[in-house]
């Protein structure tokens, strides 16, 4: 027992003193819960037993008294001997005290004795005119058990114990506790209850009837009591699987007390209009706040206690409708109309369109004017944007943070923008908003010139034309951009307006330009990153840090042209003190093609050109996947490094955990390169490289898979370092010998036989040089030895130390 | 024109858009009937891509929306050449801020640029372009 029972134990102890002295010869029994003696007092208790009767199912219910096993004083030692008696059987004077469950559970010890139909007619006709439901009947040992959903039922069976005499001549006992049975909801119960709701559904009026779904015939043999939360999220899901459409649910006459878990009903079920609630043990109207969502128009909450709470009827449907303003009907009454405002909430906003042309004509001149300006707004040098404005051109820019931005990063911060600001709200100084009006061609060009190096992304302007006229142009474009050269590489929102007129050439200039900048909203974020057609990707975390670089350095590109897919996650990017287009993170997937990088991290410092390019070429439904690639390379300086993954067509591969680690490498040093051309798929898993001094071409690890082959490379690992003056001379002089017809036996001739392949003369040359012993003598060891030259010297040098080698050996 | 003129203009279209933001919104928010008053009769509104022309028919596009309320945070005006107006006095003025609208009350990011023509003594919208700050390139 928790320690709260030493509480109620103490409680009870004075009870009992209670009794002592007053009570005992007349109800001993009553000590427990003191029914009648005082009725606050007594509410109290059976509030506090029941209280616990919830959080312990094993818990004696209070109304059974002495006679169910009494746990509760069992635990503490001593109350064995308590004057309470253990039984109360005799005892006629029993109080029912009604529990906060809604179910009894009714036990017959020896119940097993009879059949279930002659204990079930015993108690029937005890307790004439009253009939009863038992529900889930069974046997328990040699008990009896079953469960009635009634309380007046339960307190007549509660009085008929030991009142039947059965023809066995005993007199059965009847124990009553407030309880409910444990149920598992499985999927065997919710095809049950799944065939029962089908049952009760009415398609034609989109309405289900679960009144006293319990007690439905076809789950007689299961536990379904929708006031149980677990058994009402079951149905709930059941409707929403089957029938989430559904327009009217009747609950009536389902024991219903607490409602928070039906919150998701306006989530579920987002159609339900018609409630029906009556009967239950709702308490109070606040119950119903977890339905407040539900845009009901019929609610039907009579026979519930919350309804006792009102004296005032008007009352009641006043504050009934304050929930639901919606509602027209309640408790099968139609409510008078209700005066509300009509403040069209239900308007929705137009939808947008993505460009307006006052005048079609102007679509060409437009989209040429802006992908000529942007081209050069978006290059190196925006000097010769010159050109694109008028001579007293104007040009303003104002930028502002969004409002309830929480992001405080130093890619969201507009600091270059704010200090430029034309804000005539905060600037309100005659001479700073003349100033900060840039005004001639010259301070106009200028001062773009100082603003961040973009990248407009042209298809995603929404341009409204708003004046078309041969003497003027104005348009207006909403877009975004993103900063190239700013560390994190941030996205703004602008918003700009262009006042063209003709210039003198018969081209157009600008004359007015005003721009206003602003962070991009999460929404135009994640739209941002989008595919051409059909094709879908994502790049999660990815971290960039990028330092002291000069050019395009470190460009992530990820296209899906046609229908192919892709996803980075935990792209981790690390580039210091490089100079040019050193990194590149292309992933491209041409058509139908899937590709996928996860945890990619990239360390790359003091590199100067073209060093590290990790691509990923899917160009026709190929697919592939590079999982855990880490690269770490320092002090090269070119082409150093490049993990090219091509899939041409069909095929597929796959490198998982590639750790490359090179330093003080001169070209092209390592090339790790994946090739599947047709149908082929491959898969590099584990592989570790780790290279040092090389100076030219030195490793090169090639999977080509031409034509429908498969192969796969598992824990390949690699460790590479000068060679050896030796190494040099012996590597790459001869490839595995011949099979060639071994000369039988040494002739005394010394010239060599001619037939010898030159791999073979090579080897017997080699042996003769290192070993000083004649071609005879060298050309006998390594026939012994299988034409293996580490053999023969091996032998050679084992044989001379033992001294078997004549001196003849060594005469040429 | 003088260069004192000119700066006196540029003074002059940030004070009239001062003056007229108040005016706008105010009518835009409260009284939406009113608000077509403000448009040349030939005036145009383009309202997140979608072109209304004419005072009567921005009239009838304005009371369709639900209730709004703006909320100006960021304002920018420039006087626009005369000779290009037909000598009439016209500004460009850039209005951002947040705006509320009744049927989801989420505060969304706007903005609005006006081009804003003297006519008889009154000022007057020839054109209205707004825009929500959402993604168009869906």
């Amino acid at each position: 027992m928790p320690k709260r029972g030493g509480g109620r134990m103490r409680n009870w102890k004075a009870d009992n003193d209670h009794f002592e002295h007053d009570d005992r010869a007349t109800n001993p029994r009553r000590v427990s819960f003191k029914p009648g003696t005082n009725k606050g007092k007594n509410k109290f208790n059976a509030w506090k037993n029941t209280a616990k009767l919830l959080l312990d199912d094993d818990v004696d219910m209070g109304a059974s008294g002495g006679q169910g096993p009494r746990k509760p004083y069992r635990g503490r030692g001593g109350r064995l001997g308590s004057p309470a008696p253990r039984s109360g059987y005799g005892i006629t004077k029993k109080k029912f005290v009604a529990g906060m469950l809604p179910w009894y559970q009714i036990i017959i010890p020896y119940g097993a004795k009879h059949d279930k139909d002659v204990v079930l007619r015993a108690l029937l006709d005890h307790i004439s005119p009253e009939i009863f439901i038992p529900h889930y009947y069974k046997i328990n040992g040699n008990a009896a058990v079953f469960y009635v959903d009634d309380v007046k039922i339960a307190e007549k069976l509660f009085h008929a114990d030991r009142k039947i005499i059965m023809s066995d001549g005993f007199k059965l006992v009847v124990i009553v506790r407030n309880t409910v049975p444990n149920v598992n909801v499985d999927a065997d119960m919710k095809e049950k209850m799944k065939l029962v709701m089908a049952k009760r559904y009415n398609a034609a009026t989109k309405a289900l009837d679960l009144t006293k779904f319990h007690a439905d015939p076809d789950l007689s043999e299961i536990f379904c009591a929708l006031f149980r939360p677990v058994i009402m999220l079951a149905a709930i899901d059941i409707i929403a699987e089957n029938i989430p459409d559904l327009e009217a649910l009747n609950l009536n006459d389902n024991k219903l007390h607490g409602l928070e878990h039906l919150k998701i009903l306006s989530t579920k079920l987002k159609s339900l209009k018609i409630l029906y609630l009556g009967d239950n043990r709702i308490p109070f109207l606040g119950s119903l706040d977890p339905l407040k969502s539900l845009p009901l128009v019929e609610l039907y909450l009579k026979g519930n206690p919350l309804l006792n709470r009102f004296n005032d009827h008007d009352i009641y449907i006043s504050d009934v409708r304050k929930k639901f303003p919606k509602l027209v009907r309640l408790d099968g009454v139609d409510l008078p109309p209700a005066i509300g405002f009509d403040v069209s909430e239900d308007v929705t906003l137009p939808p947008r369109q993505q460009s307006f042309l006052i005048d079609p004509a102007g679509q060409d001149l437009v989209r040429e004017f802006l992908t000529q300006y942007f081209a050069i707004f978006d290059s190196e040098s925006r000097q010769p944007l010159l050109e694109a404005y008028h001579e007293s051109a104007t040009m303003s820019m104002a930028a502002n943070y969004l409002t309830n931005d929480n992001r405080n990063m130093p890619a969201t911060r507009l600091n270059q923008y704010i200090s430029n600001s034309r804000n005539i709200i905060r600037i309100t100084e005659r001479e700073s908003r003349r100033r900060y009006l840039r005004t001639g061609k010259l301070q106009v060009v200028s001062f773009l010139s100082d603003l961040p190096k973009t990248t407009h992304d042209l298809m995603g302007f929404a341009v409204d034309l708003l004046v078309f006229t041969p003497a003027m142009i104005v348009l207006t474009m909403n877009g975004l951009y993103k900063e190239t050269n700013t560390p994190g590489s941030p996205t703004r929102s602008f918003h700009r307006t262009f006042v063209i007129v003709p210039n003198s050439g018969g081209g157009f200039c600008i004359i007015n330009d005003m721009l206003y900048v602003t962070n991009t909203t999460k929404e135009q974020v994640s739209v941002e990153a989008n595919a051409n057609s059909g094709g879908g990707f994502c790049i999660i975390n990815d971290m960039l840090y990028v330092t002291n670089t000069t050019k395009e350095q470190v460009s992530v590109e990820a296209n899906a042209n046609s229908g192919g897919g892709f996803c980075i996650i935990n792209d981790m990017l690390y580039v210091t003190n490089t100079t040019k287009e050193q990194v590149s993170v292309e992933a491209n997937a041409n058509s139908g093609g899937g590709f996928c990088i996860i945890n990619d991290m990239l360390y790359v410092t003091n590199t100067t050109k073209e060093q590290v390019s990790v691509e990923a070429n899917a160009n026709s439904g190929g697919g592939f996947c590079i999982i855990n690639d880490m690269l770490y390379v320092t002090n090269t300086t070119k082409e150093q490094v490049s993990v090219e993954a091509n899939a041409n067509s069909g095929g597929g591969f796959c490198i998982i955990n590639d750790m490359l680690y090179v330093t003080n490498t001169t070209k092209e040093q390592v090339s790790v390169e994946a090739n599947a051309n047709s149908g082929g798929g491959f898969c590099i898993i584990n592989d570790m490289l780790y290279v040092t001094n090389t100076t030219k071409e030195q490793v090169s690890v090639e999977d080509n898979a031409n034509s429908g082959g498969g192969f796969c490379i598992i824990n390949d690992m690699l460790y590479v370092t000068n060679t050896t003056k030796e190494q040099e001379e012996s590597a790459f002089k001869s490839g595995m010998p011949e099979a060639i017809p071994p000369t039988p036996a040494p002739t005394p001739t010394p010239a060599p036989t001619p037939s010898f392949s030159n791999d073979h003369q090579m080897l017997l040359n080699t042996l003769g040089q290192q070993t000083g012993m004649n071609e005879h003598w060298s050309l006998n060891c390594l026939q012994e030895t299988g034409w293996d030259l580490q053999r023969a010297l091996f032998i050679f040098n084992q044989l001379q130390s033992e001294g078997k080698i004549p001196p003849e050996a060594f005469i040429k | 024109m003088s260069t004192e003129v000119v700066l006196k203009n540029v003074d002059n279209a940030c004070e009239t858009a001062e003056e007229f933001t108040r005016v706008f919104y105010k009518q835009v928010d409260n009284s939406r009937h009113l608000t077509s008053k403000l448009y040349l009769d030939t005036g145009l509104l383009v309202w997140n891509g979608n072109g209304i022309n004419g005072n009567d028919k921005i009239q009838k596009f304005l009371m369709d929306l639900p209730g709004s309320n703006h909320v100006l945070k960021t304002l920018d005006a420039q006087p626009i050449s005369e000779n290009l107006v037909s000598n009439k006095l016209t500004y460009l003025i850039q209005a951002c801020g947040d705006v509320t609208y009744q049927n989801d009350n989420i505060k969304k990011p706007f903005q609005q640029t006006f081009l804003i023509v003297a006519v008889d003594g009154k000022w007057k919208i020839a054109s209205d372009c707004f825009r929500l700050q959402v993604p168009y390139n869906s």
